[in-house]
């Protein structure tokens, strides 16, 4: 598995090459378009599956002091 | 003497955000008011405040502070604990029970651009009356091909006490996350993410508030549970935001989990969003996660063994969660609301449905049914 994700992530860090230019970046730049754009409700959110789940990680989302085995 | 530490806590960080925003134009007070309600008789309130401030051009600090007011009816069963949250009745401890426990956590960071990198510190102290934890963690995102690639990587190390008040002792749990994250602007309309985390936990790994029934000839004894005092989890996640209907778009993840208990997990995750007025969007969102069970989790156990758990998370499940969220700008209504323009409204609901494989210890309910209610209120100014 950490294989595939190695290759997927060199395979994104090179697609630099397809440079989207800064006047194209209206969309992007959409708050919709935003991983994560409210950090603290994220936050609870992964908070709350952490007590339910037994499989977390890897969300973009930072919790603490769940006290989760 | 602890809930006197609390409050002088609890002072000083609003002291601290007073003091910020009186040296300055902060960049954002939010305030959410979060609710919890599931049909295992648990309740949970939890209110938090958070201010960003921008000190400089390189530089915005950060304060919060959260608390957890839970309330569960299992708790107030025999085992006096909360088969869901582990939340304890702090009645053992000589409180009052209004509410059954509380936690508290107090957050703060700082960011700072260093050309066109930036640094994240961050930390985190959360207590309540049988757990402490202090977390540190810091990130380094640099941005790369004219800033269509951002790179990010990350390192948090979280330090827990845990001491039970059922028991004499106080034992450690040690927590160290490495992650990886790449984002890349793929065309004009989309956006990828990847993510990889690996987590070392050492320490302390039981839940000494759940029960293993065992039986014997003539009756059943009730034992601890002993989890394995290491565990290595890795996960994985690749995700993409699609822009469309110029005013809509798509968010679409998929997340690989797996473990050194065996457990891997498989999580789907869609994320609609569009504007339903200017400033005003409405986002529907469906997530659904299987997971396997933990090596040593049985459904019962006929002798006792070394390792021996009931903890739900460690059991075979399928969970589904549907959210559904509207934010908005400023509104006022007649005298009562006053409008002003740097506010934004976000209301969040969320529906979570979980069936694992085996009944639940506690409930002995193989279905939990939870509401997860965030209203919250971001200032700008």
């Amino acid at each position: 598995m950490f294989k595939i994700f190695a290759i997927v992530f060199l395979l994104l860090s090179f697609s630099g090459c397809a440079t989207v230019q800064p006047w194209q970046r209206e969309s992007l730049a959409d708050p919709i378009m935003i991983f994560n754009e409210n950090p603290i409700d994220e936050g609870i959110q992964q908070h709350f599956i952490e007590h339910r789940e037994g499989a977390t990680g890897a969300t973009g989302a930072q919790s603490g002091g769940c006290g989760c085995g | 003497m602890v809930d006197r530490f609390k409050f002088i806590a609890f002072v000083l960080m609003f002291t601290c955000s007073a003091a910020f925003a009186q040296s300055g134009t902060p960049n954002e007070l939010q305030f959410n008011l979060s609710s919890y309600v599931d049909n295992f008789g648990v309740y949970v309130v939890y209110p938090n405040f958070s201010l960003t401030r921008q000190i400089s051009e390189e530089t915005t600090l950060k304060g919060r502070v959260l608390v957890d007011a839970v309330s569960a009816a299992s708790i107030k069963s025999r085992f006096d604990v909360d088969g869901v949250t582990s939340a304890t009745n702090r009645t053992k401890g000589g409180s009052d029970n209004t509410p059954d426990e509380l936690r508290f956590q107090f957050g703060s960071g700082i960011t700072h651009n260093i050309g066109s990198s930036t640094v994240l510190l961050n930390l985190l102290y959360s207590t309540e009356h049988d757990y402490t934890s202090t977390t540190i963690a810091g990130n380094y995102i640099q941005p790369l091909a004219q800033k269509n690639t951002t790179i990010q990587i990350g390192y948090l190390r979280s330090i827990d006490k845990v001491f039970p008040q059922t028991r004499n002792w106080k034992r450690d749990l040690d927590v160290n996350t490495v992650s990886l994250q790449a984002t890349q602007n793929i065309s004009p309309k989309m956006v990828v993410q990847t993510i990889y985390s690996y987590t070392e936990t050492t320490g302390h790994l039981s839940d000494n508030y759940q029960v293993v029934t065992v039986p014997t000839a003539t009756d059943v004894v009730y034992m601890e549970p002993v989890h394995p005092n290491s565990r290595i989890r890795r996960a994985a996640a690749i995700r993409l935001n699609y822009h469309l209907l110029q005013k809509s778009s798509m968010q679409l993840g998929y997340r690989y989990y797996w473990d050194d208990w065996r457990i891997k997990g498989h999580t789907i995750s869609t994320l609609f969003q569009t504007y339903i007025a200017d400033e005003s969007i409405l986002g529907l969102g469906l997530r659904v996660h299987s997971q396997s069970k933990a090596w040593f989790f049985q459904e019962s156990y006929a002798r006792p063994e070394k390792y021996m758990t009931v903890d739900p998370k460690l059991n075979g499940a399928f969970a589904v969660d549907a959210q559904v969220k509207l934010s908005f700008p400023h509104f006022s209504y007649k005298n009562w609301i006053p409008a002003i323009e740097s506010l934004k409204y976000q209301f969040t609901l969320n529906w979570y449905r979980r069936e694992t494989d085996s009944p639940d210890w506690h409930s002995r309910l193989k279905t939990l049914y939870a509401y997860n209610l965030n209203f919250g209120v971001r200032y700008r100014f």
